[in-house]
């Protein structure tokens, strides 16, 4: 069985911060039957069992440090800001 | 006319750029295909002016007056940036992409952010907030997506060049659904610095074009090294375009992969089959190979993509920019609503399934197998170009698909990328060049290379696309 149940999936969707309704949920987890099913077959037939290889063959190169800049475009990331009070942001309580 | 001919009359002025631009401005007014989310209309004459000039003086450069339409989720400074989203609806570039910086050096002018899937997050064209874009070969078709917008603006004529992206075959596949040239350059080749990033591991800038030589003399404007981007190429410039006319199918091998022609429609696979007889016919080897790791390519990648566009998409919370909803409650519940009011269905399912195999319980069953699974993909076409200079097969088993027939069935919609996935997951360049025609819709070939086989590639695209000739393009 590969269906994600609608609690797990609402127990996901406040992990990521999504708010969705009963109805979403429902869809999402009819969806996830079909989907993951599909999906599941790098599962049984392809992936090897051993997971001790390379998970990823990318490299991350170093950049050389430089001198500091003043960043110049301050005040046009503050015009984009949905609320703001002079130059902060204003966010919602976190309580 | 065709790219080199109509650059060749912009400098010697036969060609008057502002008056082009203005039928260009005209023309997409007048379209009803919804290609574009923002044209840049002030700006585009004001700088079209100013080339004039330039180009008066002899200091053209390589894109001198070419009209570019940039795909909505690359930033061009001063201009909306919405990743066909509402969450991003009132959204300005604040900086230039790197790419973006290249081709105004280059003196391209930049017509407008053309239309695409929300977060790239589709293959049809029909996710965007601001609607879907319709193919201008039939308008009750898709045109393909993600990057839909560009690849129906250059079959309508609504600008010269387009520049897209291909997480999983994003170029490629609108370039087939709408008959002209795309290009997924090797991982790495073109700076994805201003990219809105929706699977960083596998995705990439490209050019489309209705020609090759377009494709090409876009993406040697692109390509090079970048320090903002940490997996770009050591080599700072490239060169696609003097090179593009010397070269010749003589001895080289031809792949032909049985898997991808089993699905496809008979046309579809015929009008591919005919591009590889052509290439026989001068000179190729062709070779008929087995994949059958193509079967497992769209799982592989759309849980490689899910988790990767999970973790991109915290950042799209409504508090610094973006979507903000009228709540008076805490800071988690206001950012689950913002999102909840602004992302679409696609995005959502994404997210939610992408953080579900990211979290520590299930990530063993699903991402961890889907990263190893990348590596043998990987490994396997690294085998496969060490006996073939080139696959050729169809970019999708079908043509143009009717709008909304497959929008509600997301596995459907996953599986149309079966045949262009393995070339992001393997980080090769693939590219889209269209050679016939099934029912009044065009069917594009796809040609792979080997890692950095970009120009050859390119060479091979052209080859075909002189053998077809002239296309007679819409007149929508």
């Amino acid at each position: 069985m590969n269906k994600i149940d609608e609690k797990t999936l609402k127990r996901v969707s406040e992990v990521c911060r999504l708010k969705l309704s009963q109805g979403e949920l429902k869809e999402f987890s009819l969806d996830s039957e079909k989907l993951f099913t599909f999906f599941s077959k790098i599962n049984q037939d392809y992936a090897p069992k051993d997971l001790s290889l390379y998970l990823t063959l990318n490299r991350n190169p170093l950049r050389k440090d430089g001198t500091a800049k003043t960043f110049e475009g301050a005040k046009s990331i503050l015009d984009l800001a949905p609320k703001r009070s002079a130059d902060y942001f204003k966010v919602p309580k976190n309580l | 006319m065709n790219t080199k001919t109509k650059l060749e009359k912009i400098k010697s002025q036969e060609i008057d750029i502002e008056e082009e631009s203005q039928k260009f401005l005209q023309k997409i007014t007048d379209s009803n295909i919804n290609a574009f989310i923002t044209v840049n209309e002030k700006q585009v004459i004001e700088k079209a002016k100013k080339l004039k000039e330039n180009i008066s003086k002899q200091k053209a450069g390589k894109l001198a007056g070419l009209l570019v339409s940039v795909k909505d989720n690359i930033a061009v400074k001063g201009i909306r940036m919405t990743c066909g989203s509402k969450m991003l609806e009132n959204y300005t570039a604040p900086y230039n992409a790197t790419i973006t910086e290249r081709v105004l050096e280059e003196q391209a002018i930049i017509i407008g952010k053309t239309n695409m899937d929300e977060f790239a997050c589709g293959g049809s064209g029909e996710t965007s907030f601001f609607g879907p874009t319709l193919n201008p070969w039939n308008n009750s078709r898709v045109p393909g997506g993600s990057s839909s917008g560009a690849g129906a603006a250059l079959a309508a004529g609504l600008c010269d060049l387009s520049i897209g992206s291909d997480t999983g075959g994003s170029i490629r596949s609108p370039a087939t659904f709408c008959g002209v040239v795309g290009f997924k350059p090797t991982y790495g080749l073109v700076s994805r610095y201003g990219l809105s990033d929706m699977t960083m591991g596998i995705e990439t800038p490209g050019p489309m074009a209705r020609d090759v030589y377009g494709a090409a003399i876009l993406l040697e404007s692109m390509a090079g090294n970048d320090p903002k981007d940490n997996v770009s190429t050591k080599q700072k410039q490239f060169d696609f375009t003097t090179k593009l006319d010397n070269f010749s199918f003589e001895g080289k091998t031809i792949a032909v992969p049985k898997e991808f022609f089993e699905g496809s429609e008979t046309t579809v696979s015929q009008i591919v089959l005919d591009a590889v007889e052509e290439m026989e016919d001068r000179g190729a080897d062709r070779i008929e190979i087995s994949v059958p790791d193509t079967k497992f390519c769209v799982a592989t990648y759309y849980l490689n993509m899910y988790a990767e566009f999970a973790s991109a998409m915290q950042k799209f919370d409504g508090l610094k920019y973006g979507f903000r909803t009228e709540t008076d409650s805490t800071l988690n519940e206001t950012v689950s609503a913002n999102r909840e009011q602004s992302l679409g269905k696609e995005v959502k399912r994404r997210i939610l399934f992408g953080t579900f195999i990211s979290m520590k319980e299930f990530q063993g069953k699903w991402y961890s197998k889907a990263l190893q699974a990348k590596n043998i993909i990987k490994q396997k076409y690294e085998k496969i170009f060490s006996k073939a200079d080139f696959m050729v097969s169809p970019a999708a088993p079908f043509t143009a698909f009717e709008i909304k027939e497959k929008i509600d069935d997301p596995l459907a919609m996953y599986l149309a990328d079966t045949l262009v996935s393995f070339a992001n997951l393997s980080g090769i360049p693939a590219g889209v060049v269209p050679f016939g025609f099934s029912h009044g819709l065009p069917v594009g070939v796809q040609i792979a290379g080997g890692q950095n086989k970009d120009l050859e590639v390119l060479q091979a695209m052209q080859t075909l696309e002189l053998k077809r000739g002239e296309i007679k393009w819409p007149q929508k």
